[in-house]
């Protein structure tokens, strides 16, 4: 009896340091975002003075109501979504196809085919950044979606490996039942093998869209025009817009709207990212 | 029932379903891959320039020009040094996981917590500390001046900027790390532990000849995309300090961006390209070389 008690005293003063290690580095982490969140709650003024006011006085919404009108923040948020439903709609329906013919199927030299396919992700992107940007302007496509759209819209090879290493604990008794049924591979692909891997096509589809939704160079590259910016590229024009004149309030609020759809997925979906995460770290 | 026995016109019919399965993504992988990457090659070899009009075969010229300017150097120099932020990182979050590889009240929310700042959208981030670095009414100096510190002028000394992106990367980094590691912790055998409490060892013994040297494939695989991804820093430095006070801050895709969308010289940009492809081969090619030595590979 003794022994237990002793162990548990001990037990709550090792969990009592630990949160109090935990909590302090929490606050360290959350300070720039109640930062962003406080200055975007007050007027011009009280932004800026001293000493810093964490809980706004007064409490302002006028930065959120006004942001739309100074750059094109919504048209960005549109924007970013016209590129990110095709590419995530084709691109992981391509990217399944590939996995499910890679890992069940029978095709002539498929093992050269798929380390082929994994050696690309080796070479970074910016090698072939340059030539790209050249040909989509020779064909008179910069400044339009179709570079940022199209390349995805063929699959993405991360996922189309995340989907493969699934696959392979799916267990072939499945098809090889429908097979006997009489159904062709089309079938078997999308009666059977689309189901079974819902889980990792909503981890990866989060993921991903995290990824169209952040990307920065490739919209910096290819997109000039202001009504074809992107969210991020509308979130730095306002910047260039509001900083000289100091309004602070008004970009982090833009800087919260940005924020906002990504942290919902990732409060809502928060199993789907540890696992998308840990499966392409571990077995990566 | 076996492969060989099955008539042979469902095998064909197997072998066409599964090429034409593969056939989107093998598009993407021959025209936007191998067809560019022959592409840039060639591009590496001319004096391409969209401005100029010229593209003419010029040989090794523009990576001599590279290797030769200082700049590029600078640049090399800064990326290196900003990757410092990889080992700070991997001990905080080293830390953090092994304090969170427990039963805890509360686990979840500190996990969402220090994750965070990784899935926050990127501009916003970079906007944000930019706004917190400010060196007259950036909040970090207005505490530090609390405390009685002298204001630091965070994105202007170019002794300090690239500290004060380490600080990013590591804030925005950490989370995901620390995630890693805790899937790394939960795959250590319970019997390793047994083992040392068994021959009187502590909680020190535990973490010196169990958990430190069973993590190192997690480890390993942390640096090698680490590293991957720091050699190819590009978006914090383009938008939080541009080039830096006497290019301070300019990495390696920062000078490459240079290259190509400054000068328009595409030529040298896929030079460029190809010398940072060359160098992140090098050095994974010799971590993965030097990882038999210190990886724990399932072996004793």
């Amino acid at each position: 009896m003794k022994h237990t008690l002793k162990n548990s005293t001990k037990q709550r003063l090792v969990n009592g340091t630990i949160h109090i290690f935990m909590i302090l580095l929490s606050l360290i982490m959350l300070f720039p975002f109640i930062w962003m969140l406080s200055t975007s709650l007050k007027d011009k003024m009280h932004a800026q003075i001293f000493p810093p006011q964490w809980i706004p006085d007064p409490l302002q919404w006028d930065a959120y109501k006004e942001v739309w009108e100074v750059a094109p923040l919504l048209s960005g948020i549109k924007n970013s979504l016209t590129i990110a439903i095709p590419v995530l709609l084709f691109g992981t329906l391509s990217s399944a196809m590939a996995a499910f013919a890679f890992a069940k199927m029978d095709i002539p030299k498929k093992n050269f085919l798929f380390m082929a396919l994994l050696s690309s992700m080796m070479i970074p992107g910016v090698v072939t950044m340059i030539p790209q940007y050249v040909v989509w302007g020779k064909i008179g496509l910069v400044d339009t979606f179709v570079p940022l759209i199209l390349p995805g819209t063929l699959g993405n090879i991360t996922m189309m490996f995340f989907f493969r290493q699934y696959l392979t604990g799916v267990p072939d008794a499945l098809i090889d039942a429908a097979k006997l049924d009489g159904a062709g591979w089309f079938t078997i692909f999308r009666k059977i093998m689309l189901p079974a891997m819902k889980p990792a096509i909503a981890a990866q589809v989060i993921f991903w869209f995290m990824g169209i939704w952040n990307d920065f160079m490739g919209p910096l590259i290819y997109l000039d025009s202001e009504e074809n910016y992107t969210v991020q590229l509308a979130l730095r024009l306002l910047n260039s817009m509001s900083e000289a004149t100091s309004e602070y309030p008004m970009i982090m609020a833009g800087a919260v709207i940005s924020c906002l759809p990504l942290l919902i997925l990732y409060i809502c979906f928060q199993r789907y990212f540890v696992d998308s995460m840990v499966v392409s770290g571990i077995k990566g | 029932m076996k492969r060989k026995e099955k008539p042979s016109r469902l095998n064909r019919a197997e072998r066409r379903a599964g090429l034409l399965f593969i056939t989107p993504i093998y598009l993407q992988f021959i025209i936007f891959f191998l067809f560019f990457m022959g592409y840039s090659l060639y591009m590496s070899l001319t004096d391409w320039n969209i401005l100029e009009g010229t593209q003419n075969y010029i040989g090794f010229a523009n990576f001599k020009l590279i290797l030769k300017d200082p700049l590029f150097w600078k640049s090399m120099g800064n990326t290196l040094f900003l990757m410092l932020g990889i080992p700070i990182g991997m001990v905080f979050a080293m830390i953090t996981a092994i304090a969170l590889n427990r039963k805890l009240v509360g686990k979840t929310v500190y996990r969402v917590i220090l994750y965070l700042p990784a899935v926050s959208s990127v501009v916003a981030v970079a906007l944000l500390w930019r706004w917190i670095y400010n060196a007259e009414y950036g909040v970090l100096n207005m505490l530090l001046s609390q405390i009685g510190i002298e204001p630091v002028n965070w994105l202007g000394d170019p002794g300090v900027v690239k500290i004060s992106l380490i600080i990013l990367g590591v804030w925005r980094g950490m989370g995901s790390t620390m995630l890693l590691f805790l899937a790394g912790l939960q795959n250590i055998p319970k019997e390793y532990y047994e083992v040392v409490d068994v021959s009187g060892g502590n909680a020190w013994h535990r973490l010196r000849y169990v958990t430190l040297p069973m993590m190192t494939p997690t480890y390993f695989y942390v640096i090698i995309t680490g590293v991957i991804g720091g050699l190819q820093a590009f978006g914090d430095q383009f938008i939080i300090t541009g080039l830096g006070p006497e290019h301070s801050a300019m990495t390696v895709v920062y000078y490459l961006w240079e290259k190509g969308f400054g000068e328009y010289n595409m030529g040298a940009a896929c030079a460029v390209a190809w010398v940072l492809s060359l160098f992140i081969f090098v050095i994974t090619l010799i971590q993965f070389k030097s990882s038999k030595s210190w990886v724990y590979d399932g072996s004793h």
